[in-house]
């Protein structure tokens, strides 16, 4: 993925180099599902489909009746899902919502959100509503340079234009609660049906990280300079930096506490102790 | 009869505690500038119904100003809290009028007249800056590091082990990239508003102030914070990481109203207040950007105050 990007910002010198730089966004997405199988387990295939599904029936129904974004528009592009949607552009919600997902996973700082839930039930659900209040906010945060960039370059049409650099304002309350919505159901279900799945902090862990500021930022960034824009590109920074500035800082110190080495979902152990020590 | 002796204990209680003077005068400072400034937004926004409602409304800067003054010196100690006022205010002089002056750094621009709104009184300026542009600088640099902090701490880590010089430059980035939020939304509309001008017919792409501005502030904001988190880590270290040191850093699990006062009056500082402005002039889109850029970190310091506050309630269940 990273090499993907590298191919469209240098030079072209190597055969095909285009090519692959063009592939960038299905690279993502294998990036993503290979993530996914390995932090989320047997579970992956829920989250993906689960983001799959949201990003295509949000897109269907706001091509077709202006449902979701506020408004009607249009995709230019001849190779088209029903004559309405690029293939491209659904899958890339798998990648957008999954990317937002981990982040906030690697910036909270609740090693087990479960031992919290034994307090106080009101106090875990709120809890689940900030973290995807978050992965609201990331996905929304990332289309604040996406989608003037794409508008610009002529890749979709807003049918009656919009305040925010020709992009109606209700488009981004649109794809916050697209994320938000997805995340919330799977957060929940885990919340209610919890499983175990260890993730060791590694490199792997941070990786989304990476991919998100490649994603949202560099390639963005790069485009909306090249178009004359850098202001987009002003604002995508400003607004998906703190995400990647406050999972870095996550990333150091959860590394560099020894008993974080892996970060378990698996409550069991902590649920019945918290209940023997609570009866005693 | 019960109820009337659970009454008289605690007037007792209240009577002792005048008695022996055991009142925290601080916190009760901090929340009553925490209190007016909110009274006081709130008398801006509405229509004017009360005697002095407009003029209330407009001590709004100063009340911020009180409430991160009283804060700063409870939270990190009269020392700590005065010099990082100070800093902040002369690096933030320095920067304007080196601006203002000469051009330096942030593009050449004019601070305009604007006449002082508070019972007719002159506006003042130092070196050709507004003292309350120079109080802007200090609450905004003071609340997000108070957030920095507060999501810090969430982590729960031993500091003593994490708390390194390695780790001021994430933290200093994190300061200032919440800071250059703020300036996202407030330098467009005091554009919108004349109260500062680009001289030479400079127009910025970002609502008419150039991008390369954005940039500078951030990394003035980077070398304050990065200072004075130094400075504050050596007094740390000196006293080996001293838990009664006056330290917001070194509060570890202990929560209170004073952690997340500062997410409130940050809210309402940067967002409600020109949010409010950027409806007035018809901008929607500077909403959505201010939004986009401030609610996150305000998010993150919920988290981390909901983590340190239920964590230790659940510490409580299992007696640990």
């Amino acid at each position: 993925m990273a090499l993907s990007e590298i191919a469209g910002i240098v030079p072209a010198y190597l055969p095909h180099q285009i090519t692959f730089a063009r592939q960038f966004g299905y690279i993502l997405v294998l990036f993503v599902v290979f993530h996914a199988l390995r932090s989320l387990k047997f579970r992956a295939p829920i989250f993906l489909g689960l983001a799959f599904a949201a990003g295509a029936l949000s897109e269907l129904l706001g091509t077709t009746y202006g449902w979701i974004y506020g408004q009607r528009y249009y995709y230019t592009a001849s190779d088209k899902v029903f004559g309405l949607v690029p293939f491209s552009v659904l899958i890339t919600w798998i990648a957008v919502i999954y990317l937002a997902y981990s982040i906030t996973n690697i910036i909270d700082p609740a090693k087990n959100l479960l031992a919290l839930k034994k307090v106080t039930r009101v106090g875990s659900f709120i809890y689940v509503l900030l973290l995807s209040t978050l992965d609201g906010f990331l996905a929304m945060n990332l289309d604040m340079i996406l989608d003037p960039v794409y508008v610009r370059s002529g890749g979709w049409v807003w049918q009656d234009g919009g305040a925010y650099f020709g992009v109606p304002i209700s488009n981004f309350i649109g794809w916050f609660f697209v994320a938000f919505a997805t995340t919330l159901i799977f957060r929940s279900y885990s919340l209610r049906k919890p499983f175990n799945t260890a993730q060791k902090i590694d490199f792997i862990f941070f990786a989304p990280v990476i991919a998100y500021a490649i994603f949202g930022i560099v390639k963005y960034g790069i485009l909306s300079y090249v178009m004359g824009h850098i202001e987009y590109a002003i604002i995508g920074i400003s607004v998906m930096f703190p995400f990647i500035a406050i999972a870095t800082l996550s990333y150091q110190l959860k590394r560099s506490t020894p008993e974080s080495t892996s970060i378990s979902l698996d409550i069991t152990k902590d649920i019945n102790l918290i209940q023997t020590e609570g009866t005693r | 009869m019960r109820i009337g002796n659970v009454t008289d204990f605690k007037e007792a209680k209240i009577i002792k505690a005048l008695k022996n003077k055991n009142i925290d005068y601080l916190t009760v400072l901090i929340t009553i500038s925490f209190i007016l400034l909110l009274l006081s937004q709130a008398a801006v926004i509405l229509s004017v119904i009360v005697p002095y409602q407009k003029e209330f409304g407009y001590l709004f800067k100063y009340l911020v100003f009180g409430f991160v003054l009283f804060h700063s010196i409870k939270t990190i100690g009269v020392k700590n809290g005065l010099f990082f006022i100070g800093l902040c205010v002369i690096a933030a002089l320095i920067g304007e009028y080196g601006a203002t002056s000469h051009g330096w750094f942030y593009g050449h621009y004019v601070f305009a007249d604007v006449p002082y709104k508070i019972l007719g009184l002159p506006s003042y300026k130092v070196l050709g800056v507004p003292l309350e542009g120079l109080f802007s600088w200090a609450i905004s640099i003071y609340l997000a590091y108070c957030i920095t902090n507060l999501i810090f701490r969430g982590y729960k880590t031993d500091v003593s082990r994490t708390l390194t010089y390695g780790l001021i430059p994430f933290l200093a980035v994190i300061d200032s990239i919440i800071v250059m939020n703020v300036n996202m939304l407030t330098d467009p509309i005091a554009i919108q508003e004349r109260a500062f001008y680009y001289t030479g017919g400079v127009v910025g792409k970002y609502f008419g102030i150039p991008v390369f501005t954005s940039v500078s502030w951030f990394l003035t904001i980077f070398l304050i914070m990065f200072l004075f988190r130094s400075y504050e880590l050596r007094g740390i270290k000196r006293r080996k990481f001293d838990p009664s040191l006056t330290s917001q850093l070194l509060r570890g699990r202990t929560v209170s109203a004073l952690d997340i006062m500062p997410l409130f009056v940050f809210l309402v500082w940067a967002l409600i207040r020109y949010g409010a402005l950027a409806l007035v002039y018809n901008h929607v889109d500077l909403i959505l950007i201010g939004t986009a850029g401030m609610v996150p970190s305000v998010i993150i310091g919920l988290l981390a105050y909901f983590v340190l506050k239920y964590e230790k309630e659940a510490d409580n269940v299992t007696g640990r």
